[in-house]
């Protein structure tokens, strides 16, 4: 059995093309999401209320959740450059190996966000200000997870389609 | 997939972070005035909380938000917004701030409690730039209100000009029946404050106040006295960050100990912000003879475009010369 989505070229063009938008966009879109999960979650928030607050502390100073967010993307914007080449120039006649990528980068990416969105809601729910260092070392601890994630998937892919 | 469809999702990308990069750009700096002063008018306590909090951290760029803040900082709003919109504004106009501080003068001796503690925190709020309210603010540190001498502690505390007066009205009190405003009274002392030794002797008796939460505040502020930090550690500050406002206040507290400083304070009486000038004139006041280096910086700084600098520089130019052996 091998994993339909890389069997033909056009599904393996558009699987690539979603990991890219999704990496970016989550990238882009935890510290928001996390946000908002947390004012509805800890603060009772409405989804209304939630959105709002998130839009009148995107610049605030002392909040900056609009730099936070870039800075968060940053990681993920790197792994995305790098999965559109290594996808999208993996050879089409070698299904084995796009099969080990995707499963690489598909790893990397859930690894990625959900390490990121754990980061984002622990670190607002506590509200510590000593807190705030955890979005500094954030990006520098997601370069390191991505290489792990990556060479995990490809070492599942290999033991369940050996 | 070709190396075109690659091509054309980096572009997009790169089109998307330009895009971020301009809604970022729109979004803070004086370009961001208009939108605030609009957040201002909204009505809504929080939205213009924010609002003056970004306002203050543009600083003088955000001229055009003063006339709404000093409305809002004298107005009959609720006293968390007044708070804020008068903070905002040393670091944009020193001369609407002390509008404002003029404005709430006089309510200090109101009959109403709420309104002596309103005026209090509205003159605290104001920082340094409220200097000339020390004087009534220590006329009303024995009110009966305990919160309004505990507004009125906060208040010099957050003044911090002149250090002299504002240490003697923190030491009376250190021995105020409430333990509230004990506790405001050692804090700015506990907090990088700079100890002298009858401050000290003040705090001493405290290291075994009733109050657990006094008491263990004194103690931290009795054992920072052992380790104070030198002069330089504050010079070096300056060069760092952005703002220097906390260790002009810092250098202010040691007076005539602060001599090694005089060359940086006189170099920052060029400074671009007002609220900065200001500081380094007061500083050099509070060092007094030892600061001659600073004379003709001090002239220059007498016609300098803010009257508040004019007027700090010329305090300080009188503290020099008259107290010169």
């Amino acid at each position: 059995m091998r994993c339909t989505a890389t069997d033909s070229p056009r599904r393996f063009t558009t699987l690539t093309l979603v990991l890219y938008w999704t990496c970016i966009l989550s990238g882009l879109a935890i510290p928001w999401i996390a946000t908002i999960a947390v004012d509805m979650a800890k603060h009772d928030q409405s989804l209304t209320g939630a959105v709002r607050q998130l839009r009148l502390h995107l610049f605030a100073p002392g909040y900056n959740l609009f730099i936070i967010a870039l800075i968060n993307a940053m990681p993920f914007l790197i792994f995305a450059v790098f999965l559109l080449f290594h996808l999208g120039l993996s050879p089409m006649d070698d299904q084995t190996l796009r099969g080990r990528r995707s499963a690489g980068v598909l790893l990397t990416v859930i690894g990625l966000v959900g390490f990121s969105l754990w980061t984002h809601v622990t670190t607002m729910w506590e509200a510590d200000a000593q807190a705030a260092l955890a979005y500094l070392f954030l990006p520098f601890l997601l370069l390191v997870l991505m290489p792990v994630c990556y060479a995990f998937g490809r070492a599942l892919f290999t033991l369940v389609f050996r | 997939m070709s190396t075109r469809i690659i091509w054309l999702n980096i572009a997009v990308l790169l089109l998307l972070l330009a895009l971020l990069s301009l809604v970022y750009w729109q979004h803070t700096g004086a370009r961001a005035v208009p939108g605030l002063i609009d957040a201002l008018k909204s009505g809504d306590l929080q939205t213009q909380m924010l609002a003056a909090q970004e306002l203050r951290h543009i600083g003088q760029p955000a001229q055009a938000a003063v006339p709404i803040l000093i409305e809002l900082a004298i107005g009959q709003g609720r006293s968390s917004i007044q708070i804020e919109a008068a903070g905002a504004l040393p670091s944009i106009d020193l001369s609407a701030a002390r509008k404002v501080m003029v404005n709430w003068l006089p309510k200090l001796q109101d009959p109403d409690p709420q309104v002596r503690r309103d005026a209090a925190a509205a003159l605290g709020a104001l920082g340094p730039a409220a200097k000339p309210a020390v004087h009534s603010l220590l006329g009303i540190a024995s009110d009966p209100d305990t919160l309004v001498r505990d507004r009125v502690v906060r208040a010099l505390a957050s003044i911090a000009i002149p250090p002299e007066r504002v240490a003697r009205g923190l030491i009376q009190a250190l021995k105020d029946p409430e333990w509230t405003v004990r506790y405001a009274a050692i804090s700015p002392f506990s907090f990088g404050g700079v100890l002298n030794p009858e401050s000290l002797a003040a705090l001493r008796p405290l290291v075994h106040d009733p109050n657990e939460m006094v008491a263990r505040l004194a103690q931290s502020a009795v054992a920072a006295a052992d380790h104070p930090i030198p002069v330089s550690v504050h010079i070096f500050s300056l060069d760092q960050g952005s703002d220097r406002t906390l260790p002009l206040l810092q250098l202010t507290k040691f007076g005539p100990r602060a001599a090694e400083a005089v060359p940086k304070l006189a170099s920052l009486l060029a400074a671009e912000r007002p609220l900065e000038r200001y500081l380094a004139a007061c500083t050099l006041e509070s060092v007094g003879p030892g600061a001659a280096q600073a004379l003709p910086a001090l002239q220059r700084t007498l016609n300098d475009p803010d009257p508040i600098v004019r007027e700090a520089a010329a305090e300080a130019l009188h503290a020099i010369e008259a107290r010169r052996p």
